[in-house]
């Protein structure tokens, strides 16, 4: 029998929340995708999307990944209207002549646009 | 880039503390100056809790037509800012700051070329300010300036309960170990040139400074050997702490300095071997009034790059005539480890390929055998 079923959401997340932390990159913030938390059942994925260190701190990486893209946009609308951190930074000496900017300029900088308003710290770098 | 995401900002921002925003080095050449700018129409001039800024690469404040009343055309929220970091910027302007940010109580700065322009000037008013952060190579290109400019400081500071943090960076993590120069001479102008080693990859940038010495005043251009050999303007203005106007020989792009003035005018050179391989190929065969020579041996070439090969130093430049040299000194800059021993013979071979004359041969922290 699993035994965590016996704890409440509000532990459980507590639980996740010492994970993410100790998963915490210094520069890119959580990497939900490898964190176990989110692998481990239906349950501890709706707990852990529901914990505030879920959509406090945004990060994504440019140039990006398209899954990495869709992850900063699920996110950033997962917050809803909450205050959130969000971090863009770019690999050192990007090639501006090559870079398909398409992302940028579609996906990830509309976002920013209509969640402004609930942004709290906004940081670029390395862009 | 840049250009692209500050489109996306133009919204009001109600909730933002910080914001920082740093750019890559090789965006912001590429970009016209006009682009060096915040643009004036960030977050609609909304954002009424934004407290902290962290600006890399860009112009803190906004240009106007004439030096005049910055501070009114400063968005709303500078006014708002109480912690600043700045860096790496070229052209700060040289007054006013303190009136476009009024109530910055944290300044930190990095690797800044021109502290005086952030600095309170004697007579401006920074009452909020209680700390003032220098990073980096600071001292590197206005030494001689900037010492003045600290007392003058901490005189605010007494006045405003100031308190003055100076933290420099070690050389080996951003400037280089000692920064090489070299001088020209009279009747008035001494010129100086201070090369960006090869630590970061910019090993063929450099410096020309051009000094006033019985006016006190002092003018820098940034230099590349790409510049240099396609004898452009010289069109990269560091900012300057003098008291506007500008004499004209201080103005950039600046069309009356030319190259060959400053090469026939150096009475004194300190510069890598690398760089003065480089630069010895746009040298006439005399420089006629070259006084003194240090050949400073950097971190990365002290141990392996260094030429004791006479046909290999041949191969890279011809030798230079300098009747009236003086002395010559090798100077390794690597202090914080044994120094760097070589034989005589070697090295006055090696320093008699690159320069004709009589001159005498000193060593600074080399061992000489």
């Amino acid at each position: 029998m699993d035994l965590t079923l016996r704890l409440p959401d509000e532990i459980l997340t507590h639980v996740i929340e010492n994970t993410h932390h100790r998963s915490t990159n210094a520069h890119n913030g959580p990497d939900f995708a490898r964190l176990p938390s989110f692998l481990v059942c239906r349950r501890w994925y709706s707990v852990a999307i529901g914990s505030p260190i879920y959509w406090q701190h945004i990060a994504v990486g440019f140039p990006a990944a398209f899954n990495h893209i869709e992850n900063f946009l699920l996110r950033l609308e997962r917050s809803s209207r909450r205050p959130v951190d969000v971090t863009f930074w770019g690999q050192t000496w990007p090639d501006l002549t090559t870079m398909d900017l398409d992302p940028l300029k579609l996906h990830l900088m509309p976002a920013l646009t209509s969640h402004l308003g609930h942004i709290r710290s906004l940081k670029i770098s390395r862009l | 880039m840049a250009r692209v995401v500050l489109a996306a900002l133009t919204v009001p921002a109600p909730i933002l503390v910080h914001f920082g925003f740093e750019i890559e080095s090789n965006d912001f050449i590429s970009r016209h100056p006009a682009e060096c700018f915040l643009p004036s129409d960030l977050f609609a001039d909304s954002a009424p809790a934004l407290r902290s800024l962290r600006l890399m690469h860009f112009q803190p404040l906004w240009p106007t037509n004439g030096d005049s009343i910055y501070a009114s055309n400063m968005p709303k929220w500078a006014r708002q800012i109480t912690h600043l970091d700045l860096g790496y910027s070229e052209i700060y302007p040289p007054i006013f700051f303190h009136e476009a940010f009024p109530y910055v109580q944290e300044l930190k700065i990095y690797c800044a070329d021109a502290v005086s322009a952030v600095y309170p000037m004697p007579g401006r008013h920074a009452p909020a300010l209680r700390r003032v952060v220098l990073w980096g190579r600071v001292e590197r290109p206005w030494t001689e300036t900037i010492s003045p400019v600290l007392p003058g400081a901490a005189r605010i500071s007494v006045n405003h309960a100031t308190i003055f943090t100076v933290q420099r960076l070690t050389h080996e993590l951003v400037a280089p170990p000692t920064a090489p120069v070299i001088a020209v001479g009279p009747p008035n102008l001494k010129y100086s040139i201070i090369e960006a080693d090869g630590v970061l990859g910019y090993q063929e940038e450099f410096t020309i400074r051009i000094s006033d010495h019985e006016r006190g005043r002092t003018r820098e251009f940034t230099e590349d050997l790409g510049l240099w050999s396609r004898n452009a303007p010289f069109h990269h203005s560091l900012p300057t702490m003098l008291p506007e106007p500008l004499e004209p020989w201080e103005c950039a792009p600046n069309e009356l300095l030319s190259r060959f003035e400053v090469i026939n005018r150096l009475v004194a050179l300190e510069t890598s071997l690398y760089l003065l391989t480089k630069l010895a190929q746009h040298f006439p065969e005399e420089l006629p009034v070259l006084k003194q020579v240090t050949l400073i041996l950097t971190v990365e070439r002290s141990r392996r790059d260094i030429p004791l090969d006479r046909k290999e130093l041949q191969l890279k430049m011809a030798p230079i005539t300098c009747p009236l040299l003086e002395v010559v000194t090798i100077k390794d800059a690597q202090t914080y480890v044994r120094p760097w021993r070589v034989p005589l013979d070697d090295l006055r071979l090696l320093v008699d390929t690159i320069f004709y004359g009589s001159f005498q041969l000193r060593a600074s922290n080399v061992e000489i055998y």
